[in-house]
Order: structure tokens, then C-alpha cells, then sequence
């Protein structure tokens, strides 16, 4: 029962409405980056809007876009993980080696999901442990798991035996055969990740730990354990995705899965979730990565050296960071001094 | 005589070899509003982080009710009915003050195993309690908590602590950087919580403040309480100011004339 009946009105309470302001989605950016893009390179290369290669660009974003989803619960607690890849490769190596020891596919696979939210679970434990910021913890673990999946695989590619099962079938298959079943998997995902970070409590809770730790803190809410179940959130989509790998590809080789957690940060950051915590857009991650592989395909199709991509990936994360900064001091600007529009 | 809502016996917190609180005792009654005055470095701002389960005591004994507890967190302090209010993390900015109200205690739908939130049971309290701060202005409880006013936020973390029937409220600086208007109106809030029920801390470094609204004065000096029945009807500001820095009324008037503060 409320005691709050009798509560008279407040006095010195501002006579005024908050002024409504149009207020766009934070994907915004992406989408219409992502609709700019797309038109400009089926401009320049009419091949390029060709079902199948915008079949073969979700199939590229799929993998790396299933850790992006997984980096925007991190970003937005205000921490970082950068051993995702590595996650990635260590529990793609641990499913085969469990697919060679006889285990049944499926259940290495099971395995292998549980491996990688396990090393997340580590990598929050650590976070919480050390009381040090994720992107320290993660950065050592990060070299202890690629050390790790360097000793399991004997620093080769790795083909478990048991290729034509059904796991290897279902995962290297196409759903109304054209579609990736790793593209289904990625969509499918960020559209429930998406309910998850706006509409169920944990989600509310990883934005109030972002937005204003101490005051989550006050209100009763476990910071640590919110972060630490982001960090296996983390670890699960990103062993998730090594499953799916290893499933499509039939193999795990030294790099792959290099390069994924720096491009789910970049994704992240296109997709509007801001370094600084408090807010992330799960769609926005998964529209940039689809940016970040259009723009790859689109070099691959006019013959631009692929070292050349790693530099425009570069390219895209400084200009998306200088973007969500601009716009963190153009609201700090109208918050102290008001509306320069009037 | 009966049990106070709140009795901190022999309360001890050290930081290495920081002595931050030294057999303090501190007691809150039933519909009392406490003033907890002391000059930097006093141990006010750790007695209230020990009471609202922020920091963990060293030694000593906590009673709610005459009944020993145990504050292990700030979880704990809520569970037993102790809020706390901190000025400027009370609320989340960026989230609606629907979700602010609800911060840390968010209503979940059936079937519960979804986690997912009840926003509608929270939009609809929200809109009745803006109704009971005073805030009647039609503004939709989806609206960002930044939206209001210092003294809306302020009046707002009241109202959710005053709704989740929280025996305890402490505030910690209230009415700092509020104006005259806004100052008033959280103190008349304040004073309502307290006639509906509830007992409060209010830690100010305004005095004249404090002197407004509490009913009971308590000092802290030192990490010690040196003084903690003093009636605001009966003293002046000058008098507490004495007590607060333990100087002598002489030692006051010559710092106050030389333009040494002396608090």
C-alpha cells in the first residue's frame, strides 16, 4: 500500500511542458547509411545489387554480426570485449575436437556455445574480481585464448570427421535455397536481442548500469552481476557463431574469426550504440555490419587490393566515433546552454 | 520508551589506517526527520553509506525496530526499507521517469520467466504519482527523467521511495544547486513524507535549510556523534555552527570577522 495520498503539489515545479522533440530511432544512421550505400554501389556496379551477391554480403555480416549483437549488451554497460574472435575460434576448435572424439555433432555444438559464454563468464569474473575495466581483462584473455586454440589445433586448419551429418547439412544449407542458414540465424537473433535489451528487465537494468552506474547501484540493482551477464552474453554469441562456422564451413583454420571483434565494435558504433555507455541499438549493429561488408563486397567487385579494406574498415570506425562524439557535445551544448535553434 | 526505527550502536569504519567512524551511535524515530550536520571529513557521508548499505561497517550494531539486521548491501538497506537519495544519482537521465520510478524494482509480466517488463502497470503509477509531486502538467511517463527540473528529479526520487513505502529516506544534499522556489518545494515535500509516514535523514551543507525542516539536529564530529538531540526550535544557527566546527562562540565571531569560513 502507498502512503504518497496525501502528498500536496510541489512547489517551485517549472509551469511548463517539455518541448517535444521529434525524436529518431538510434538506427537512423545506419539505415540510411546502409540505403546511400547500397544505391551508390549498384550505381557504380549494377552486379552488385544482384540477389545472389546481396545474398553472399548477409552471409559475410552473419558471423561477425552475431558477435556485434552480443558486443552492443557490452558496449552499453560501458565496458568493451576484445576477445570475442578469439572466443569465436576457441569454441569452433573445441566442438571438433569433441566431434573427433565421437561426440554427437549436435551436442558438440551444445558444447561448444557453453565453452564460449564459460570464457565470458571468466572474462566477468575477472572484470569483477580485479575491479579493472573489461577492454584490460579482455585484452589478456583475448592472447590466453587464441594461445589456447593455437595448442588445440596444432596451429592447422582442423576438419572434424563426420561431414555430411546432419549438423554440417543443416548449417552449410540454404532455406528456400538461396538463403544462408547463418543469414536466418543472424536475423532471427537481432530481432530477439533486440526485444531482449528494450523490453525485458535485464535489458533496462544493462542501460541503467550504462547510463549512471551509481545510481543503478543505489537503486539496488547487482552492477556487477549485470555486467558479468553481458560478458557471457558476449562469450555465448560469439561461441554461437563459431559453431555456426565450423558448421558451414566444414573446417576451423588459424585466422579466422581474427578480425570479428573489432569488426562487431565497428558495427556497434555505426549502428549507433556510444562508447559511453547507456544505450545501444541491436538492429543499428546489425545494419553496420551489413554496411562494413557492403562496402568489402563492393571493393572485391571493382578489384581494390583487400589490404585496402582493412583500411577503410579503419576508415569508417574514426568517422563513426567522430560522429557519436559530435553528437555527445552538441547535447551536452543544448543540456548547459539551450536549444541553439531557439 | 519504544524502539526507534533505526539505532546504529558503536558504529566502527575504518579505511586502512583511517579511522572514518569511531564508536558512533546514531538513532532515527518513527515519522522523524533527522538533520545530519558535520563539517567535511566528519564521517556523515560514511554513516550514511554504512546505514544504506554502500560501504560495510567494521564493527558495530545496526537495530531496525529494536531487531539486530544485517547490510550487506545496498539490496539489503532497500529490502529493510532504508532509500537513499543521492543528488546526483538518484535518478538515470537517459531512461524515462516511468523506468526511473521503477529503477531496481521493475514489474514483470507473466509468465515471469521472459523477464519481460510490465509497462503499462509502470506507466500508469508513474502518471498517478507525477499527479501527487505536484507535477500535473501532462507530461506522458515515457518522457526522459532529464526532462524535468532539479527540484521535479529531486521531488520524483522522493515520490518512488514514498511509493515502495521505504520506512527510511535519506537525502543527501537535496536542495544543493536548486533554486529559492524549487528549494522550498522540496522541503515541503520532505515534510509530507514525513506526516504520511515516513522517517527521514536530510544532510545539507545550507544550515538554514535543515533548520526548515528537520525536528531533530544530530553532529557529527570526527568520526564521532558529539551532539544528537539538538531541537531547531530552541538553538540558532551560530549555536550548531559551534557545535559543528568546536570552536567557542568567540573563536566563530573572530573567524567570521577575519573571512575564515567556519564551516
Amino acid at each position: 500500500m502507498t502512503k504518497t495520498d496525501t502528498a500536496p503539489p510541489l512547489a517551485g515545479s517549472a509551469n511548463h511542458q517539455p518541448r517535444r522533440r521529434i525524436r529518431l530511432p538510434a538506427e537512423t544512421g545506419a539505415v540510411v547509411a546502409l540505403a546511400v550505400l547500397v544505391a551508390v554501389l549498384g550505381w557504380l556496379s549494377p552486379s552488385f545489387l544482384e540477389p545472389a551477391n546481396l545474398l553472399s554480403v548477409l552471409s559475410q555480416a552473419a558471423l561477425p554480426g552475431l558477435l556485434a549483437i552480443g558486443m552492443v549488451f557490452v558496449l552499453a554497460t560501458r565496458e568493451i570485449d576484445v576477445s570475442a574472435g578469439a572466443v569465436f575460434h576457441l569454441a569452433a576448435t573445441f566442438t571438433a575436437l569433441l566431434m573427433v572424439a565421437g561426440m554427437d555433432p549436435w551436442l558438440a555444438a551444445l558444447a561448444g556455445v557453453t565453452a564460449g559464454a564459460g570464457l565470458g563468464l571468466i572474462n566477468g569474473l575477472l572484470v569483477i574480481a580485479l575491479r579493472l575495466p573489461a577492454l584490460l581483462v579482455t585484452l589478456g584473455t583475448w592472447w590466453m585464448i587464441q594461445g589456447l586454440s593455437l595448442v588445440a589445433g596444432k596451429g592447422q586448419t582442423f576438419a572434424p570427421t563426420g561431414a555430411g551429418s546432419g549438423f554440417f547439412t543443416t548449417l552449410s544449407g540454404k532455406a528456400f535455397t538461396v538463403v544462408p542458414a547463418a543469414g536466418i540465424v543472424f536475423v532471427v537473433l537481432t530481432m530477439a536481442m533486440h526485444v531482449v535489451l528494450h523490453r525485458t528487465r535485464f535489458g533496462y537494468r544493462v542501460q541503467a548500469v550504462g547510463s549512471n552506474p551509481l545510481a543503478a547501484t543505489y537503486a539496488g540493482i547487482p552492477t556487477g552481476k549485470v555486467k558479468v551477464l553481458t560478458l557471457v552474453l558476449m562469450g555465448a554469441v560469439a561461441g554461437l557463431a563459431g559453431v555456426i562456422h565450423l558448421g558451414s564451413q566444414g573446417a576451423i583454420a588459424p585466422g579466422d574469426g581474427g578480425t570479428f571483434a573489432l569488426l562487431a565494435i565497428a558495427a556497434a558504433i555505426i549502428g549507433g550504440t556510444s562508447l559511453s555507455g547507456g544505450s545501444g541499438s541491436v538492429i543499428g549493429a546489425a545494419i553496420g555490419m551489413l554496411v562494413l561488408q557492403a562496402i568489402q563486397s563492393a571493393m572485391t567487385l571493382h578489384g581494390v587490393d583487400a589490404i585496402w579494406t582493412a583500411f577503410t574498415t579503419g576508415a569508417l570506425v574514426v568517422l563513426a566515433l567522430a560522429i557519436d562524439r559530435l553528437i555527445r557535445l552538441w547535447r551536452d551544448w543544448r543540456a548547459g546552454h539551450g536549444d541553439p535553434l531557439g | 520508551m519504544a524502539e526507534p526505527l533505526i539505532r546504529m550502536q558503536n558504529i566502527r569504519k575504518s579505511y586502512g589506517r583511517v579511522q572514518a567512524l569511531e564508536d558512533a551511535n546514531f538513532h532515527v524515530n518513527e515519522r522523524e526527520i533527522v538533520g545530519l550536520l558535520g563539517d567535511n571529513g566528519a564521517g556523515k557521508s560514511t554513516l550514511i553509506k554504512v546505514l544504506s548499505g554502500a560501504v560495510p561497517l567494521t564493527s558495530g550494531d545496526i537495530f531496525i525496530r529494536g531487531k539486530k539486521v544485517s547490510l550487506r548491501s545496498t539490496s539489503d538497506a532497500i529490502a529493510h526499507g532504508i532509500e537513499t537519495i543521492y543528488q546526483d544519482s538518484a535518478l538515470v537521465t537517459q531512461l524515462s521517469i516511468a523506468r526511473n520510478l521503477f529503477l531496481g524494482r521493475e514489474p514483470i509480466k507473466p509468465p515471469r520467466f521472459l523477464n519481460r517488463m510490465d509497462q503499462e502497470a509502470m506507466n500508469t503509477v508513474a502518471r498517478d504519482l507525477l499527479k501527487q509531486v505536484g507535477i500535473s502538467k501532462n507530461i506522458p511517463p515515457t518522457t526522459p527523467i532529464g526532462s524535468l527540473s532539479g527540484g521535479e528529479r529531486q521531488a520524483v526520487a522522493i515520490a518512488r521511495a514514498m511509493h515502495f513505502d521505504s520506512d527510511l529516506i535519506i537525502l543527501d544534499e537535496p536542495t544543493n544547486n536548486l533554486g529559492v522556489a524549487e528549494t522550498q518545494g522540496v522541503l515541503s515535500f520532505v515534510r509530507s513524507a514525513r506526516d504520511s509516514g515516513h522517517s527521514c535523514i536530510f544532510i545539507a551543507h545550507n544550515i538554514h535549510h535543515v533548520f526548515q525542516v528537520v525536528d531533530r539536529i544530530v553532529v557529527m564530529r570526527r568520526g564521532k556523534v558529539v551532539a544528537d538531540d539538538i531541537d531547531p526550535k530552541k538553538t540558532n544557527v551560530t549555536e550548531v555552527e559551534r557545535i559543528i566546527t568546536g570552536m567557542s562562540d568567540k573563536e566563530i565571531r573572530d573567524a567570521v570577522a577575519d573571512g575564515t569560513p567556519s564551516h
